[in-house]
């Protein structure tokens, strides 16, 4: 019986081919623009928080409590109050490192400049911070190297090569200054954000410039995907008992960041609402159309003793399978793209990338394969449907068959 | 003419509902993308704004190679009669002169490097807005030695107060290490953490005390109320040789850039909105024809025109647009008057937004020229979207069409 009330519902559908063509492909543009601006941003957002604060913040961050308030060496703690062995372990993480964070004024002699020093671990920061595809001239560090690497702005502006050296003079662990001269090792290209203002030193060379040996200033838990987050701070704050120790997460420490980012999705979903407004009404324009050609019919089908609940679920299978078509190829439509532009991100040039380097991003657009994009479009789309279904539900139920089949 | 004006008329008036539902989907439609449009319009414009009013200024000058060798020798060449010029411009207003080098700041509580500019007060306040953006303390009218003025990330950063000691090292002329320690008199906010975390100001007689020169690196120029910088620029260019003048647009192009963007953005909003709706467009049409198979075949019988029918056709989809694109650009331009005067208060999103130089409150604004480009944007739509469906009513056999339900 069921079987005959969707046979039922398909017949209709293609009972009148242009109407359902036109209601498809009305559904298929929304639905592909939605999923193509809202893919596009979350992959930004997803690339550029990952950019930012993978190598420079950390998913998660640990430092002692006071350099919270103060970012200065004489709050920097040992490696033995982090119980490193134990986070290693949590599910999820993809590696810890350890950074020695502060400033110096860097100088060739000539030309000086305050400039961030960030003490890495090369053995596992050049492939984390992937300083082996950003390397522009010069070799990578190694872990015992006394030597600096620097980033391509910083290069043009002492105008400096691998080879030359650096003087750099800061306030060191203590109160001490810090003062001693380098040789530039490389040179690599971050161009954008604080990393691009940053001289890169080995961990250890760091510790004895600032006179700080075995001290750190926080250690960065990256993880293997940003969705884990909630989990492993609940992991990481179990394992980490010391109470001196604060433990904060990307959004903690760079609040504004987060901010920014969903101020913007939510220009993209305001942009989405609209799409399915005017999808919502071109779908109720079908409805309507649709009970008034068969008015008639549902008189006839009422009159001959076909119960309403049967007609309306016959009439709202048939709009549900139109949606659905819909939705099921704009999708499809929309994937090849989305996946192209995922594999290989689309290089922007001139002055559209020079404004986005100025706002800390990289000048690379690409579009996410996020499945829950996919799916919770699909959904709204669903739901929007069966919402303006209840028109024709209403009418049938209030259907008089004597008026409906007079009217004709 | 008017009699097809009138039948396509009564054909929209016949079917009340499904009119009322297209034009509705119009003005929604055309409503609700002019506030977002409004909302990106104003957030972008304000920012522009006040970086402008606060940060650079309409003109800058430089040596023309300040850019690529920043050096504290690479001052303004001819710097008498630089100044002599633009006192007599009369399309300037107030120019401030600058001195600029790169410091590292020192405090007990951490260090930074920062841009420090020596001024001379009353000029740069005058440029500048940034004299009504202090929190604390005043724009460097101070009787002491060695004052400062810090923005308010610094001070966060640096944990500075008025009265706070800061040391500031740079080099001098000679390359030889100048460090000084300076007393905060004044803090200020322009609601941008990299100019707020990295800019310095104090008098120009300190710097010349500490130099022993007079060393002008910038010069910033407020052009008066009927000029426009380009303009401005353009003509001091000529007169001034050897050195750059840039208004601020060509100066920071990446800030100028937000402009253009916002022009794109608000193109393919209205695109992405107007493709959208002439689905809906086709779609009422093609039923309405194919609701009226039998009449339209009566017409074509009786004589009536192809082309006649055509039109009738469009005109009906014209009468949409007509309709609807109005009444969405009214309530459009009126919510534009309510929260351009009122301003929309986003500080829920407070911190993240002015971390990036943006206001909590926005004043939404939109261009007039959009409301036009919008209404004929729309109204070529219906007549694109009327297309398809009469073609499609002309290629109707009349004899079948009228025996047809």
């Amino acid at each position: 019986m069921n079987w005959m009330l969707i046979t039922l519902a398909w017949r209709n559908i293609w009972r009148n081919k242009r109407r359902a063509v036109i209601t498809i492909s009305s559904i298929i543009a929304s639905l592909f623009f939605v999923l193509l601006l809202r893919q596009m941003q979350l992959w930004t957002y997803d690339f550029n928080t990952k950019n930012t604060i993978s190598g420079y913040v950390g998913y998660i961050q640990i430092t002692d409590s006071t350099f919270v308030d103060e970012e200065i060496l004489d709050n920097s703690i040992t490696a033995q109050q982090i119980p490193l062995a134990e986070i290693h372990k949590i599910k999820g993480v993809s590696g810890v490192f350890p950074r020695l964070q502060s400033g110096a004024l860097v100088s060739t002699g000539i030309k000086s400049k305050f400039s961030g020093v960030i003490g890495i671990q090369p053995s596992i920061d050049n492939k984390a911070l992937k300083l082996t595809k950003k390397i522009s001239s010069g070799n990578l560090l190694n872990n015992n190297d006394a030597a600096v690497l620097i980033t391509d702005k910083m290069a043009k502006y002492y105008q400096v090569k691998p080879g030359d050296s650096l003087v750099l003079i800061g306030q060191g662990y203590q109160g001490v200054t810090a003062a001693a001269i380098y040789p530039v090792k490389g040179i690599v290209n971050f161009p954008a954000g604080d990393m691009a203002n940053m001289v890169y030193m080995p961990l250890k060379e760091a510790q004895l410039f600032y006179g700080a040996p075995e001290r750190y200033t926080s250690f960065l838990i990256n993880l293997d995907q940003s969705s884990d987050l909630q989990n492993v701070l609940t992991e990481v704050k179990k394992v980490v008992t010391n109470n001196t120790l604060t433990i904060r997460t990307w959004e903690d420490v760079l609040p504004g960041l987060k901010q920014g980012l969903e101020l913007d999705s939510n220009s993209g979903k305001l942009i989405a609402a609209i799409l399915y407004m005017i999808v919502g009404f071109g779908i109720f324009g079908t409805i309507v159309m649709l009970y008034n050609e068969r008015a008639f019919e549902f008189g006839v089908l009422s009159a001959v003793g076909m119960s309403r609940r049967k007609i309306i679920i016959s009439t709202i299978i048939e709009l549900q399978f139109l949606t659905f078509i819909g939705v099921i190829l704009g999708n499809i439509a929309a994937f090849p793209i989305l996946y192209y532009y995922h594999k290989n991100p689309y290089q922007l040039t001139g002055e559209t990338a020079q404004g986005m380097i100025d706002q800390g991003f990289e000048p690379l657009i690409g579009t996410g394969i996020y499945a829950n994009v996919f799916i919770n479009n699909s959904i709204i789309v669903l739901i929007i449907s069966a919402v303006v279904s209840m028109y024709i539900v209403m009418k049938i139920f209030q259907l008089n068959p004597l008026t409906a089949m007079k009217q004709h | 003419m008017k009699t097809l004006l009138k039948i396509a008329w009564r054909n929209c008036v016949r079917n009340g509902l499904r009119t009322i539902i297209v034009i509705s989907a119009i003005a929604l439609g055309v409503w609700s993308s002019i506030f977002l449009m409004g909302f990106t319009g104003g957030f972008v414009l304000q920012r522009i704004d006040k970086m402008v009013a606060l940060q650079i200024g309409d003109i800058q000058i430089h040596s023309p190679s300040f850019d690529y060798d920043s050096d504290i020798s690479n001052t303004i060449n001819n710097q008498k009669q630089v100044n002599n010029l633009l006192k007599n411009s009369p399309s300037i207003e107030v120019f401030s002169e600058r001195f600029r080098t790169e410091a590292y700041a020192v405090t007990a509580h951490g260090q930074s490097g920062v841009k420090l500019l020596g001024v001379y007060p009353e000029k740069e306040k005058q440029v500048l807005g940034l004299s009504e953006r202090m929190l604390d303390g005043t724009f460097l009218e101070s009787n002491l030695s060695y004052p400062i003025i810090v923005g308010s990330k610094l001070a966060k950063d640096l944990h500075l107060k008025l009265n706070a000691k800061i040391q500031l090292n740079f080099t001098n002329i000679n390359a030889n290490q100048i460090s000084k320690n300076f007393k905060v008199c004044g803090i200020f906010k322009a609601g941008d953490d990299a100019f707020d975390g990295y800019t310095v100001f104090t008098p120009m007689r300190v710097i010349e005390k500490l130099t022993n020169q007079h060393l002008i690196h910038e010069i910033i120029i407020k052009v008066s109320e009927t000029n426009t910088p380009e303009n401005v620029a353009i003509e001091l260019n000529k007169i001034i040789k050897d050195n750059l003048v840039e208004d601020w647009k060509t100066r920071f192009p990446e800030v100028a850039y937000g402009l253009q963007m916002m022009d794109s953005t608000m193109y393919i909003l209205m695109s992405i909105i107007v493709f959208a709706l002439l689905f809906g467009i086709i779609n009422t049409l093609m039923m309405s024809i194919l609701e009226r198979k039998r009449e339209i075949g009566v017409l074509l019988a009786i004589g009536m025109s192809k082309s006649n029918i055509r039109r009738m056709i469009v005109l009906e989809s014209i009468i949409y647009g007509i309709i609807g694109a109005p009444i969405g650009i009214l309530l459009g331009f009126l919510t534009m008057q309510y929260f351009g005067a009122f301003g929309l208060d986003l500080s829920a999103f407070g911190e993240g937004m002015e971390a990036f130089g943006y206001d909590p409150i926005i004043y939404l604004s939109v261009a007039p020229k959009y409301y036009l480009i919008y209404a004929i944007y729309i109204i070529s739509a219906t007549i694109v979207g009327g297309l398809y469906p009469s073609r499609l009513a002309t290629r109707l056999n009349p004899i079948e069409a009228i025996r047809s339900i």
